[in-house]
């Protein structure tokens, strides 16, 4: 078992198999040999831990993806935008959860929770005007209206499908 | 942090008041991703979702910056103007591209990756077919694509794949300007090149690109289509001993895929080919064109087939009654590890006495000659998961009993019967078995 803390000086404990889904412990516990030491995770806060750890559960066992993944592979992972049916039900979660465990999975090195969380927010972003991505993320628009035209002429030809 | 802000209005009256500031909403909480994870997010976008790129780009400067290059690094057209804004944006943008940056190659040119014109439409349309004019300017927008292309590539010093449309040729001047552009050994992929053999020309530029190309892995050229007993064909021969011109050996190590289409029979291309050692190549398609005497097509496959795995012959013309020759018989015996060979009309009298791992053939009809051959082969061919009906398509469910039963479906229903016994599937043109159409 693996102790690990959060940001809010949460402790959970999970199995070593299931918290070694995450890259970065899985070299921390490497690096620090057998140890009953509890794993600071400062980046994470409990709610997203909680979270993070169920998704761990759920895929234990899968392979995971090598370091050195052949390209072409790593070419089809990226490039769909499919979700299981688990992991869709499971990323249903509110915007600032999203980014959360986003960020948690970049942090803790887990390459398949990054991946569907990021193609959660491609799916979200599949099909909006500018202005209802703007409005989705809270992004402030930095264009003038010159450069938004001059951008658009720019790129004409990319409307051909 | 206290963050309360005092507002101080008219210091220096009597009674100075200070009011709190007050925030008219709360601040939001704002949760912000780094560059690098909107970067993954939008490479997992389609390649051809270009819509969705577009938008996102409009949305902030950030976004530009992330989302501009992977606009550019794959880029398809079907329309002739596409092509020529596009041309003349990364035209616009080279122009600006003074000798003080630090990369030499100008963006966008350097970020596109892959530029696919092979559904480029030359024809324009028109509302009524009756009055189409016959002398349309189909040939000058061929022209035209040829221009841009050739002055658009020295612009794009990592292409990597390129896929022509090949319904109209492939220039020497284009071909000349892919080859002696900066970075042409990063070519990866090269499709579509329609290929007219340049016979007692001093160079060939395609040879000239493909020597150029170590890295390349896959290949897709059409020759011309000749039917070899309505033309004098003197000249596609090839006697077997000496070549016609002095042709340098080429070095693909890494080519896997590769397709040569209708007559390049005795052209400089595959009489190179056929010296060249490919230790790479495993797919092969190829028009057989055995009714010419000492084929190419069969000597090719005979000294390449040792690493294929797959092997497709395909006649483009179906015109009668040009073939007469089959292949080789002997293609399981030179291609040791095939596993998928589709074959074409005439059906070759293929003979195996021993054993071979071949788990795919492909025919083009159902008919009594490829039974027997089907039959013949059976009892060596342990592996064998599917035979692959290439040109026939299952009936959709729908139909009545009676089409099911008749003529060429009536067939494939009945050899289904029969193979199901030793455990292999009929699959359609679509690789679809009866069961899932």
């Amino acid at each position: 078992m693996v102790t690990l803390v959060t940001s809010d000086n949460e402790k959970f404990t999970a199995d070593k198999e299931v918290a070694e889904r995450s890259v970065l412990i899985k070299n921390m516990l490497e690096d620090v040999g057998e140890s009953d030491q509890p794993i600071p995770l400062p980046n994470v806060s409990s709610s997203v831990l909680k979270k993070v750890l169920e998704y761990c559960e759920h895929h234990r066992g899968e392979p995971l993806p090598a370091a050195d993944a052949d390209t072409t592979q790593d070419d089809t992972r990226k490039r769909t935008t499919d979700i299981s049916e688990w992991d869709q039900k499971f990323i249903t979660v509110d915007q600032e959860m999203l980014f959360e465990i986003i960020l948690a999975a970049n942090y803790l090195d887990i390459k398949s929770l990054l991946d569907v969380g990021c193609k959660t927010v491609a799916n979200m972003i599949k099909g909006k005007t500018p202005e209802e991505i703007r409005k989705l993320f809270n992004i402030v628009n930095d264009f003038t209206p010159e450069e938004e035209a001059q951008i658009k002429k720019e790129n004409e030809w990319a409307e051909d499908r | 942090m206290n963050t309360t802000v005092l507002l101080h209005a008219r210091p220096y009256a009597r009674f100075p008041s200070a009011l709190i500031l007050v925030p008219l909403l709360a601040p939001p909480k704002q949760l912000t991703l780094p560059t690098e994870i909107w970067t993954q997010i939008f490479e997992m976008m389609e390649l051809g979702d270009r819509s969705s790129h577009l938008s996102a780009m409009l949305v902030c400067k950030n976004f530009k910056d992330i989302v501009q290059p992977l606009l550019y690094s794959h880029v398809s057209f079907s329309r002739y103007s596409s092509l020529e804004s596009f041309c003349k944006r990364i035209h616009d943008a080279d122009s600006r591209w003074d000798s003080l940056r630090r990369i030499p190659f100008s963006a966008p040119g350097r970020w596109v990756q892959s530029l696919d014109v092979s559904r480029l439409e030359l024809r324009k349309p028109t509302k009524h077919r009756l009055y189409e004019d016959p002398f349309d300017n189909t040939e000058i927008l061929a022209l035209r694509v040829d221009s841009l292309l050739t002055n658009l590539f020295p612009l794009l010093p990592f292409l990597s794949v390129f896929s022509m449309n090949p319904t109209f040729s492939f220039s020497r001047r284009a071909c000349i300007s892919l080859t002696e552009r900066h970075g042409v050994g990063k070519l990866r992929s090269l499709r579509g090149i329609y290929y007219v053999p340049s016979h007692g020309m001093p160079r060939d530029p395609l040879l000239d690109l493909l020597q150029n190309c170590p890295n390349l892995e896959e290949l897709e050229v059409i020759g011309p289509d000749i039917d070899p007993l309505e033309h004098d064909t003197t000249y596609l021969w090839y006697d077997g001993q000496v070549l016609p011109l002095d042709l340098p050996a080429m070095c693909l190590p890494k080519l896997q895929v590769l397709t040569l289409l209708a007559c390049l029979q005795a052209s400089p291309l595959m009489l190179s080919l056929l010296s060249t050692s490919l230790p790479s190549l495993t797919k092969l398609t190829i028009t057989p064109f055995h009714d010419i005497p000492s084929s190419t097509s069969s000597l090719f496959i005979a000294s390449h087939g040792e690493t294929l795995r797959s092997l497709l012959l395909l006649s483009r013309r179906k015109s009668w009654p040009s073939h007469l020759y089959t292949s080789p018989t002997n293609i399981l015996q030179t291609s040791p590890n095939l596993r998928h060979l589709s074959l074409e009309v005439p059906l070759p009298a293929i003979e195996l006495t021993e054993e071979h791992s071949l788990e795919i053939l492909s025919i083009p009809k159902p008919s009594l000659d490829s039974w027997a051959l089907i039959s013949r082969l059976l009892p060596h061919l342990p592996s064998l998961k599917a035979v692959r009906i290439r040109d026939v398509k299952w009936l959709r469910k729908g139909m009545g009993p009676r089409a099911m039963e008749t003529g060429v479906q009536g067939e494939m229903r009945e050899w289904r019967r029969r193979l199901a016994r030793r455990g292999v599937r009929i699959l359609d043109s679509e690789w679809k078995d009866a069961d899932s159409v």
